[in-house]
């Protein structure tokens, strides 16, 4: 038995109806997640409400982070997020997705991209599951 | 590398005399199954007894990732695909025992629980009951 459940997000209500038309928005909700001692990751997202019109595409994805305390201004980021896409687009809801988890830390980002105009708002809380066969962990 | 048999549900006889032709009905069997530490899950379904004998009526048992929090008590936060399932017919031996992995990675996958579902589909008339125990083989490799 190896694994823990890390309660990443708790319950939180995010807007982005006053971004511009056509643009995509980056939130980094958490960094340096420890996942160094553990294999397999599942992201479990709980959509308690949400609001899309249109094209409007909202994600909550996990990023390599390559914090450095040898530079520690520095963003180190990966390019691409660690499990495929999940489109958040229903709720009262559950999206869960993983896989592999590589590297020391990841970071939370959610992304949204506010495609039509008009009203854009979640309500979103996470755990992050972790497993690893090491059953001293 | 170890393993791990969980006991999910004893055996348990289900009913759906009384389902009309033509319909569906999910019930639940088990709810907010615990399955946090598992890398390999298969399920596994003891079919006792079954009277499957229509062609077109089926029981699926499905396993869905579940999650719950007190932030928001009230809401039932099930996945709207399942992470494995078996589907019991009149071609189904009895008594037999039928076996699926359950996903651990990718969509769908469990998390830390599970809900466990019985789908019946009834397409003609008979009868329509299947004594039914359940249990997950569970992996940490």
């Amino acid at each position: 038995m190896a694994g823990i459940l890390i309660p990443i997000l708790p319950k939180r209500s995010f807007d982005f109806s006053s971004t511009t038309v056509g643009t995509a928005q980056h939130l980094v909700l958490v960094e340096r997640i420890d996942i160094s001692q553990y294999i397999d990751g599942i992201l479990a997202v709980r959509v308690h409400s949400l609001t899309l019109n249109g094209a409007d595409i909202l994600e909550l994805d996990l990023f390599g982070d390559g914090y450095s305390g040898q530079d520690p201004s520095m963003d180190f980021v990966t390019t691409s997020n660690l499990f495929p896409d999940m489109l958040l687009n229903s709720a009262p809801g559950l999206f869960t997705y993983g896989g592999t988890v590589l590297g020391q830390f990841v970071r939370l980002v959610l992304s949204a991209f506010h495609a039509t105009a008009g009203t854009m708002s979640a309500t979103l809380s996470a755990d992050l599951v972790l497993r690893s066969p090491d059953p001293s962990r | 590398m170890s393993g791990r048999l969980l006991p999910a549900i004893p055996k348990r006889t289900l009913d759906f005399a009384t389902l009309a032709s033509g319909a569906t009905q999910e019930v639940i069997l088990a709810d907010r199954v615990p399955l946090l530490h598992w890398r390999e899950l298969t399920l596994i379904v003891r079919v006792h007894s079954h009277t499957l004998l229509s062609s077109a009526n089926t029981i699926i048992i499905l396993v869905y990732p579940q999650s719950w929090t007190s932030e928001d008590p009230d809401i039932q936060f099930v996945t709207t695909s399942a992470a494995g399932g078996v589907t019991l017919g009149p071609a189904t031996p009895s008594p037999t025992i039928l076996n699926c992995p359950v996903a651990t990675v990718g969509y769908f996958s469990i998390a830390a629980l599970a809900r466990i579902t019985a789908l019946a589909s009834r397409q003609s008339a008979g009868v329509m009951q299947a004594a039914l125990s359940l249990e997950f083989s569970s992996k940490d490799a």
